[in-house]
């Protein structure tokens, strides 16, 4: 099995400091981590890797130079290598440019590694701009189904697997939900899950989790779980430190054809801000300054008192 | 482009709208005004509604015109029977390109993120996402959302008037063109009969093996819903757009939570919690505040037992009053309240509940 794990350097506090001139994100001065949504996602391979062995896991991430540190991030977790794509063309790239590039980018390392991915795993969203639009847009740029917003993906060899007692309830469900036509398992495409690799994920819902049955290739995009992810080992952090580490340039990545988004309207929009879909007009730090009222009395009561009188006075109770 | 405001509806599946997807055709109102003023030119509110079953679609299209839609669109097909971003997509993405909405409006709903960007991808759109307000500039529309954990606000303009624009917005925010807070934005005119007007429904079925340039025999691949897991303890109203809100965290436990519960109820206010106490089950995810959830903007945001890390504090930062209760001095919280209590919630919020009361007489 391949896993493509997709991630992002973001500033550690997912705060932002603007160059006044020209609106755009400084990014000097502050720490920049590795966005932490995507250490969830990969958590998940290295889960998925602990079931199937010989799983292979590459990370991805486009970004200035400096991402390359996020790259030895997930080398240091158990990522066999890291792709860095970067180029001053791809500086200023919105959301639907960086999936049609990382879109691109899947397919290049897919023929350089001579493999095919069989899962794309990313965050739910980015502490920075935090629009959760990513996932879903390189999901529809490579033409595979998507699961957002997962907890836990574990991988199910057959379809096999599936036949069981969880998928008597499901039919159970769906008759009791009358959820009719295409829902069932029987009807799984014939072409989707052809390779007979499936993944059982649970998806965080707020009307219950739902545990979905999602057929290779796919994509996925992970929330907070309520495990702790994983600290990186000393000797591959090391390692890391001294790998050299893949860079995909404009060149590279816009030769690639990209068969898997034909649905998509247009195809042929490169990255960078002239191909941006959306003017960006202004950026302004928000006042967020609180002039605190702290009560310390160690009778609650009075302390309460004390509150309350002020909420009362103020209106605000 | 047709000046059309096309809003993407959600149903309980019987052919209720859902609360969010009421709002949100009362925003389309507010965006649909503004864009009027803008470009000097009429736009058309546009019900959109996608399922398999015919009745329930009816029945949601008459709400739905009933809650200011001026037309409604459905699709109908048997994939469509269970939400899936795959289907939902190619089926909403195939009528978008032969009808040229100007925009579709999707509201942040579980559904809607998994939806609205995909289907963006899939027109080759722009999107903005999680919008909280607008503004009109020069006969352009600008759209402002926060970045950076809420620290940023960022106003940015669609480049491409050719193509289906995406918005997604905010629940329990915008209003900010009326000048009046949400409330302006957010109240529907569910009094309003439905117009008999010939042609305000259309219906139109979806296969996805119909599609024109889909070799025979391809079909889309997506997953396989198999099981529904049981939600853990839903503690009333929805935060989302609640005035009030009352939440706890891990120091609050599950016995804090009755008495957080207590008081919400005494406050006519929701229930909030913070990721640790989602994790261990005390409430379900609806009532998450904070980056892996909801951004609410309250007037009275009360915290009790919450350590205030920077994943909690993005998503309440806006409410107009932040209280907090917490035994710890130095809690990070502190610092993004404007009032604080330093003590054991057991004791405090007893105190505060017969405190109110005692007020109310
Ligand atoms: C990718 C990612 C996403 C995340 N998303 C979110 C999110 O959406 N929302 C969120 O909240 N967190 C989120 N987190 C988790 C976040 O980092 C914190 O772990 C979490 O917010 C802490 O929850 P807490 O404040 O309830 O618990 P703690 O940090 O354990 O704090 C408990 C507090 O309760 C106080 N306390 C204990 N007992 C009492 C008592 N008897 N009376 C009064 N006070 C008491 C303590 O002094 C302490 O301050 C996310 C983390 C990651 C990595």
């Amino acid at each position: 099995m391949n896993i493509i794990v997709c991630v992002k350097q973001t500033p550690e506090a997912g705060r932002g400091e603007m160059n006044p001139g020209t609106g755009t994100v400084c990014r000097t001065g502050q720490k920049q981590v590795i966005n932490p949504f995507d250490l969830y996602a990969m958590e998940a391979a290295l889960r998925v890797q602990e079931k199937e062995p010989d799983t292979r896991i590459i990370a991805v991430s486009m970004g200035p130079a400096s991402a390359a540190s996020v790259l030895r991030d997930c080398i240091g977790l158990g990522a066999e290598t890291g792709y860095l794509v970067s180029d001053p063309a791809f500086e200023g790239s919105d959301v639907r440019g960086t999936a049609q590039v990382l879109a691109r980018a899947v397919r290049v390392i897919e023929k350089r590694e001579g493999i095919r991915a069989d899962a794309v795993f990313c965050g739910a969203k980015t502490v920075d701009g935090g629009t959760s639009m990513l996932g879903p847009e390189l999901a529809q740029f490579l033409g595979v189904p998507q699961v957002t917003y997962a907890l836990h993906c574990s991988p199910q060899k057959t379809q096999e697997l599936q036949k069981t007692q969880e998928m008597q309830e499901a039919q159970k469900l769906q008759e009791s939900q009358k959820l009719q036509g295409g829902a069932g398992l029987q009807n799984m495409p014939e072409e989707a899950g052809a390779r007979g690799i499936f993944f059982r994920v649970e998806k965080e819902d707020d009307r219950g989790n739902r545990i979905y049955c999602l057929p290779a290739p796919c994509l996925v995009t992970f929330t907070k779980a309520s495990f702790q992810v994983r600290y990186p080992l000393i000797a591959r952090i090391l390692e890391a430190e001294s790998m050299e580490l893949p860079v995909l340039t404009a060149e590279e990545i816009l030769a690639e054809e990209l068969p898997g988004a034909g649905l998509c309207g247009d195809n042929s929009a490169a990255a960078g801000p002239g191909a941006a879909a959306m003017q960006v007009q202004a950026v302004q730090l928000r006042k967020l300054e609180k002039q605190s009222q702290i009560i310390e009395d160690p009778d609650p009561v009075k302390a309460v008192a004390a509150l309350a009188q002020r909420l009362f006075s103020e209106g605000i109770l | 482009m047709k000046k059309e405001i096309w809003t993407y509806l959600e149903t309980d599946g019987r052919g209720e709208l859902l609360p969010t997807s009421i709002e949100l055709l009362a925003r389309a109102k507010v965006i649909a005004a503004a864009a009027e003023q803008a470009e000097e030119e009429k736009y058309t509110i546009c019900a959109l509604l996608a399922g398999a079953d015919h009745d329930a679609l009816q029945n949601a299209t008459e709400k739905a015109l009933g809650a200011g839609a001026d037309r409604a669109v459905l699709i109908e097909g048997p994939e469509l029977a269970v939400y899936r971003a795959e289907y939902y997509s190619d089926a909403v993405g195939e009528l978008a390109e032969k009808e040229k909405p100007q925009m579709i409006l999707f509201e942040r709903t579980t559904d809607g993120m998994d939806l609205a960007p995909r289907l963006a991808a899939r027109l080759g759109s722009g999107m903005i996402s999680d919008c909280v307000d607008l503004a009109a500039e020069d006969g352009k529309l600008l759209w402002i959302r926060h970045a950076f954990g809420g620290t940023a606000a960022v106003s940015a303009s669609f480049r491409e008037q050719e193509s289906t624009q995406i918005i997604s917005i905010r629940p329990g925010s915008f209003g900010g063109m009326t000048g009046r807070g949400s409330e302006a934005a957010g109240q529907p005119d569910t009094e309003r009969s439905v117009p008999e007007k010939d042609g305000a429904v259309s219906l139109v079925n979806y296969n996805s093996a119909d599609r024109a340039g889909r070799a025979a025999g391809e079909r889309i691949a997506a997953p396989e819903l198999v099981e529904v897991l049981e939600a853990a303890a839903d503690r009333g109203m929805d935060p989302a757009s609640a005035r009030v809100i009352v939440a706890g965290g891990n120091g609050a436990g599950p016995e804090g939570f009755k008495l957080i519960e207590e008081l919400a109820e005494l406050l006519h206010g929701a229930v909030g919690a913070s990721r640790v106490a989602v994790d261990k089950g005390w409430i379900s995810h609806a009532h998450l505040i904070g980056q892996s959830g909801i951004t609410v903007t309250p007037d009275l945001y009360i915290n009790c037992g919450i350590s205030g890390s920077v994943q909690h504090i993005v998503g309440m930062r806006d409410a107009k009053c932040v209280v907090s209760i917490n035994k710890d001095p130095k809690a990070l919280i502190f610092n993004v309240s404007d009032y604080g209590i330093v003590g054991d919630l057991h004791k405090v919020l007893p105190a505060l509940i017969a405190e109110i009361r005692r007020h109310r007489g």
